[in-house]
């Protein structure tokens, strides 16, 4: 997919979220939490981004915003130039098919009840009703591009490994070819064995689909593999910002210097 | 992987473990079995039990005369009305042209009045009314099936609607939650406080009810059982990792709500059923019995039994009245159960 317009995919201005906490007391104002504080960030199409933090940073509350599954408390969100806050629901969810997403958790993002055959044509079906053969055409072509068969189609999620279960859900973000995929954590619920297998293929159908990811991990590695340039949060908030090489080579905030730190290194010890 | 079938149908190997499950509870299996069959029974009611007999032969053609009129000149006789066949004059005329008549098994229907009783009305059961007569001299056995029937069909009908109602109602609450939920849930509250009974007494001097004005009313406040349930499971339901995900995927909040979240509170609707049938039932007949329920005239179990109390010298109504109601919702009772223990996560075979 080309850019046909330049510049930006997704552009976050100044966006703030705000939680209310339950009330500690009855007539006084119930305590708030602020998630993301004034972050501003754009994403260039076919430059995936990857925005890394601890816990409680509010990289994944960043992510829903993108997503507008939430909406900020200040600030607004633009996908393709269009405030995604500003549009009447059904809009939204109409222009949901060039931006999806993929969940952490394998084992609870793919409704047991269904086939897989289903569950990935599930978007289009909302989406973008198409003929029979062509839905099960575009069924297979997006199995196929995560690399599962076409035989996958009749089983049921859970008889999938967490690493196929996660193809599965790539495979569902695609089927309606979006510019955009938002993963959160995609590879923090998988064994070790096959975050690999599921990395390389992120990065290979970025080549191939022209796909832009919103990468959210904890996990440094997993960024420096697949994004060209990382975000760094802190308290809600972006700490520093550059391209992958620049970052991990040349850290020049206090936090990232202690969040490269604190990744273990295994030791080379020498016989 | 070989596809298992039940009655041609594909089913998952959870449907099939609900089945085993069912089919262990003996209890409920058989109740079951039982309970179709009376209704089997009872659901043709007037080629049971009717007045008019199923075939009449008469002069080389044959007669159905329950399912069409035919006056009483069609067999030779004066009036211009349809035929009483239970009238001895017409009996001979028939008889007359080398006719026969094929009656139900039980040959009165639920107002069928027996004239030539052996004794005053309510008389006790004997050759000709197996079960005696209520004090109107109509036949308690044709009363019974026609009673049964309307009893089931009333229940069941009540159930499904209230139970759609109860989910829709439910499930909107469940899923939006926030104000929407705050202020359903206060609504029910004020609504479930009316006084059903004053309303339909008070009704019932305004309109006659007819079974579907019970039906309407009963329905106003029977669909708030269900409610509870179901929106607790959407409640539950609306944060699952796959309800979300769907969300940000873009499907519409409908489907999400009928594709994705609805089956998680089938599970609770469907053993809350045979409950609400049983409810449904006894309401229909505890405003019978009070005199608050179906026209005068109509089959009720509910009438039966507030004949058994006004003529306590003929015990034969209440008794049967009771027996019939203790049968019927046992039966359903016992189906409930096994229907729960079909659902239950917990159980398993040994």
């Amino acid at each position: 997919m080309t850019a046909t317009a330049p510049g930006f995919l997704v552009e976050v201005e100044d966006v703030t979220k705000i939680y209310p906490l339950p009330r500690e007391r009855l007539l006084a104002k119930p305590p708030t939490v602020t998630a993301v504080a004034g972050v501003s960030l754009a994403v260039k199409r076919g430059t995936s981004l990857g925005l890394v933090g601890e816990s409680g940073s509010g990289k994944s509350t960043l992510a829903r915003l993108v997503m507008a599954l939430e909406p900020p408390t200040a600030g607004r969100v633009r996908f393709r130039g269009t405030d995604l806050n500003a549009l009447d629901p059904t809009a939204l969810r109409r222009l949901r098919r060039h931006f999806q997403m993929v969940f952490q958790d394998p084992f609870g993002s793919l409704d047991p009840r269904y086939r897989v055959g289903r569950i990935v044509a599930e978007p289009l079906d909302a989406l973008e009703p198409t003929a029979r053969d062509v839905r099960r055409a575009r069924v297979v072509d997006a199995l196929q591009a995560v690399g599962l068969k076409e035989g996958d189609l009749a089983k049921y999620p859970h008889e999938f490994s967490g690493g196929q279960r996660q193809r599965i859900a790539i495979a569902r973000a695609l089927i309606t070819r979006p510019e955009l995929i938002v993963a959160d954590e995609p590879v923090s619920a998988l064994d070790l064995s096959v975050r690999a297998q599921v990395l390389n293929l992120m990065k290979d159908l970025a080549a191939e689909f022209g796909v832009t990811y919103l990468l959210i991990s904890h996990d440094l590695a997993v960024v420096e593999y697949v994004c060209d340039e990382v975000a760094v949060m802190n308290r809600g908030a972006i700490v520093e910002r550059g391209s992958t090489d620049a970052i991990f080579a040349d850290p020049q905030h206090a936090y990232t210097r202690n969040l490269l730190a604190a990744v273990p290194k295994v030791p080379v010890v020498a016989r | 992987m070989a596809e298992d079938r039940f009655f041609g149908a594909r089913i998952t190997p959870l449907t099939r473990r609900r089945l085993r499950n069912f089919v262990a509870n003996r209890r409920g299996f058989w109740s079951l079995w039982l309970f179709l069959a009376l209704f089997a029974v009872t659901l043709p009611a007037e080629f049971i039990a009717n007045d008019k007999p199923l075939v009449v032969a008469y002069d080389g053609g044959l007669f159905f005369p329950v399912v069409k009129a035919y006056p009483e000149t069609a067999f030779g006789g004066d009036f211009e009305t349809e035929a009483d066949y239970r009238d001895r004059e017409v009996q001979k005329l028939i008889a007359a042209k080398s006719g026969w008549i094929l009656w139900p098994l039980v040959p009165y229907s639920y107002r069928t009045i027996n004239y030539d009783l052996p004794s005053p009305a309510p008389s006790p059961p004997n050759a000709e009314n197996w079960l005696g007569t209520d004090d109107q001299a109509r036949d308690v056995t044709a009363r019974l099936i026609y009673g049964f029937r309307i009893s089931v069909l009333f229940g069941a009908i009540l159930t499904i609607f209230s139970s759609i109602l109860g989910v829709m109602a439910g499930a909107v609450q469940g899923y939006f939650g926030g104000w929407v939920d705050l202020l359903f849930q206060r609504f029910m509250e004020i609504w479930s406080g009316l006084p059903v009974l004053f309303l339909l007494i008070i009704l019932a001097s305004i309109v006659e009810p007819n079974f579907w004005w019970l039906l309407g009313l009963l329905l106003l406040f029977s669909w708030m059982g269900l409610v509870g349930v179901v929106r607790a499971e959407f409640l539950r339901a609306r944060n699952f990792d796959y309800v979300r995900a769907a969300r940000a995927l873009g499907l519409s909040d409908v489907r999400i709500m009928f594709r994705h979240v609805l089956p998680n509170a089938m599970v609770a609707t469907l053993t809350f059923l045979p409950f609400a049938l049983i409810g449904g039932i006894t309401a229909l007949t505890s405003l019978d019995f009070l005199g608050f329920g179906l026209p005068p005239g109509s089959a009720s179990l509910g009438e039966l039994l507030g004949q058994g109390k006004a003529n306590l010298q003929a015990p034969w109504l209440g008794v049967t009245a009771f027996v019939v109601l203790a049968v019927m919702l046992s039966l359903v009772v016992f189906i409930g159960e096994a229907v729960r223990d079909a659902f239950d996560p917990r159980k398993t075979l040994q």
